[in-house]
């Protein structure tokens, strides 16, 4: 069957949860069944056409049984601001699931999340996925300060949390790419490592990684995006071949191996 | 019944909806989303004798009403697209036009020269307005002697229909449009994008890598349409209207001003929805207004004050 990917979504709650990061939530049972964590979509902002283009967001969680999305928006501008707006039984015209998703195979046990500010917003649905599967699950989460931070609380001991604040007012004092070495396994042989931040997060990571420990990762990447479907051919990134991809069409999940941050 | 068919050149086209090149690939990504062949014909992102990976980032950014970019004709090159591209055509039954570009006028004939040959090719889109490229583009679309130099020279060598797609960033483009019309272009295009630039005042760098880029969108509606009613005064051709058409009132404004079909384009980023609703809204409209013909419309705009 086809996957319905023009969708008009009745919204259910639109909420701060933190210092200018809100939370939206909408029906869309066909999402819900039809996407997997790391893949986005693409919202459009007004009927009419300023903002022009839509903004892509990865869907943060789904909760299949009730056909609800949830979506995690900083408030940066214009776009984000007109959606702070949206109301409850709105309609919101959404486009997807686009994109590629992580791989949660058999080749690992323990997966090590690592996720800087906003960009955590699809590890929800990648954890909920990795404990369906069994996996054990450590993940580092760090913001500028305590009042960015998002709540991980309510997976309590499912999986291992462990905070950073650049400011130090809550949890350890730094980046989380200050810490990540101390915290992967002596063993690490079925470790995956997943990312999902801003790009220069994963270029630190990458130069960490490529030193010493080398775990596989996959990484969620940024770009400018306009069209979201691949044909505009905006938001490319280059590749360690130096070809271009696009992160839309071809990611936004990539092995972090394969990036060339230097292009 | 109302009759949407129009003829460009020797193509006669179902309706006159078509999309822009560069704005929806090879018609596969669509796909997905509804059936491409709703269009009159499909318009392939320009192709060129060698790959081309692209402009470094960023290639876009946002403006009022629109959207700059500078992509750089990234594609796959003439081998890939003849080896492989073309296979991937075989749902799209409407005609497909091929978008061309190059450096060199060598580099356009080769392109053409091939695809002469290809049953399923049924016109060139000769884009010789790309702001975005140092070599070729619209460093050949502003100059009215090497536009009929490449427009000849490519006539040689192709029968099928020819379309030459202008730039509107020239003083005069009734010029370069009679000049490509006296080479031989059985249709022209136009616009293709307007130069433009953004700059993020913090760091006074420009939002594209390329410093300026082609600005598309509503926001170039206004400038589409008068450049097309020009146009439709100075040469004898059919001309296709391109420049931020998003909705059905769009088409029929580009109609009226001399337009006899249309290229839809950066809505494609926004709305994948396909152009039935806006072939369903130029249906109503001619029954509404008796028109049997679609064609009744072009060139149809009143009290003309021409003195």
């Amino acid at each position: 069957m086809k996957t319905i990917l023009l969708h008009k979504c009745l919204i259910i709650k639109n909420i701060p949860i933190t210092n200018h990061i809100y939370k939206i939530s909408f029906k869309s049972p066909d999402i819900a069944l039809n996407s997997a964590p790391g893949q986005f979509l693409q919202l459009r902002i007004t009927e009419n056409l300023d903002p022009f283009l839509r903004r892509p967001f990865s869907i943060s969680r789904v909760d299949k049984k009730r056909g609800i999305i949830d979506i995690l928006y900083k408030v940066i501008g214009r776009g984000t601001e007109l959606m702070t707006h949206f109301k409850n039984n709105d309609l919101i015209d959404v486009v997807g699931p686009l994109g590629n998703s992580f791989t949660i195979d058999d080749n690992f046990q323990e997966a090590l999340i690592i996720a800087g500010g906003i960009g955590c917003a699809p590890v929800f649905y990648l954890i909920d996925e990795l404990i369906r599967k069994d996996k054990n699950i450590k993940l580092i989460f760090g913001s500028k300060t305590r009042k960015q931070l998002i709540d991980f609380n309510e997976y309590g001991n499912k999986i291992d949390v462990l905070i950073c604040t650049e400011d130090g007012s809550c949890g350890i004092k730094g980046l989380v790419t200050d810490i990540i070495l101390k915290e992967i396994p002596d063993s690490f042989d079925s470790v995956q490592g997943f990312a999902c931040g801003p790009n220069p997060m994963y270029k630190k990571i990458h130069d960490l990684f490529s030193a010493s420990k080398s775990i596989p990762w996959q990484v969620s990447m940024e770009s400018k995006m306009a069209c979201g479907t691949g044909v505009c051919q905006g938001c490319a990134i280059k590749v360690k071949t130096n070809e271009y991809k696009l992160v839309c069409s071809q990611g936004p999940v990539f092995n972090l191996k394969d990036i060339n941050f230097n292009g | 019944m109302v009759d949407l068919s129009v003829t460009i050149g020797s193509l006669k086209l179902k309706n006159p909806l078509l999309p822009a090149s560069g704005t929806f690939g090879y018609g596969t990504e669509f796909m997905k989303f509804y059936d491409v062949n709703q269009y009159g014909a499909i318009i392939t992102k320009s192709l060129t004798l060698e790959p081309r990976s692209g402009n470094t980032m960023p290639r876009i950014a946002e403006t009022n009403c629109g959207l700059l970019n500078s992509i750089g004709l990234a594609n796959v090159g003439l081998d890939v697209f003849l080896n492989e591209t073309l296979g991937t055509l075989q749902h799209i039954t409407c005609p497909i036009i091929v978008n061309i570009a190059g450096s060199t006028i060598d580099e356009y004939i080769a392109v053409a020269r091939q695809l002469s040959s290809l049953p399923q090719i049924k016109g060139i889109e000769i884009n010789i307005s790309c702001p975005n490229v140092k070599q070729g583009g619209m460093a050949f679309g502003t100059d009215p002697g090497i536009t009929s130099q490449i427009v000849s020279s490519i006539r040689e060598v192709y029968s099928n229909t020819l379309i030459v797609k202008l730039t509107p960033n020239v003083t005069d483009i009734g010029i370069i449009a009679r000049s490509a019309v006296d080479a031989g272009a059985d249709a022209l295009s136009l616009i293709n994008t307007v130069l433009g630039m953004r700059i993020d005042i913090n760091t006074k760098r420009p939002l594209l890598n390329t410093i300026t880029g082609g600005l598309s969108g509503p926001a170039i509606k206004p400038i589409a349409l008068a450049k097309v009613f020009q146009v439709a005064r100075s040469v004898d051709v059919p001309i296709i209207g391109i420049g931020g058409i998003t909705s059905w009132e769009d088409v029929i404004e580009f109609l009226i001003a001399g337009a006899t079909a249309v290229e839809i384009g950066s809505l494609h980023f926004i709305d994948p929805s396909g152009p039935q609703l806006m072939l369903e809204g130029i249906k109503n409209y001619c029954k509404k207004n008796s028109i049997h013909k679609i064609t009744e419309l072009i060139n149809s705009l009143e009290s003309e004050n021409n003195d």
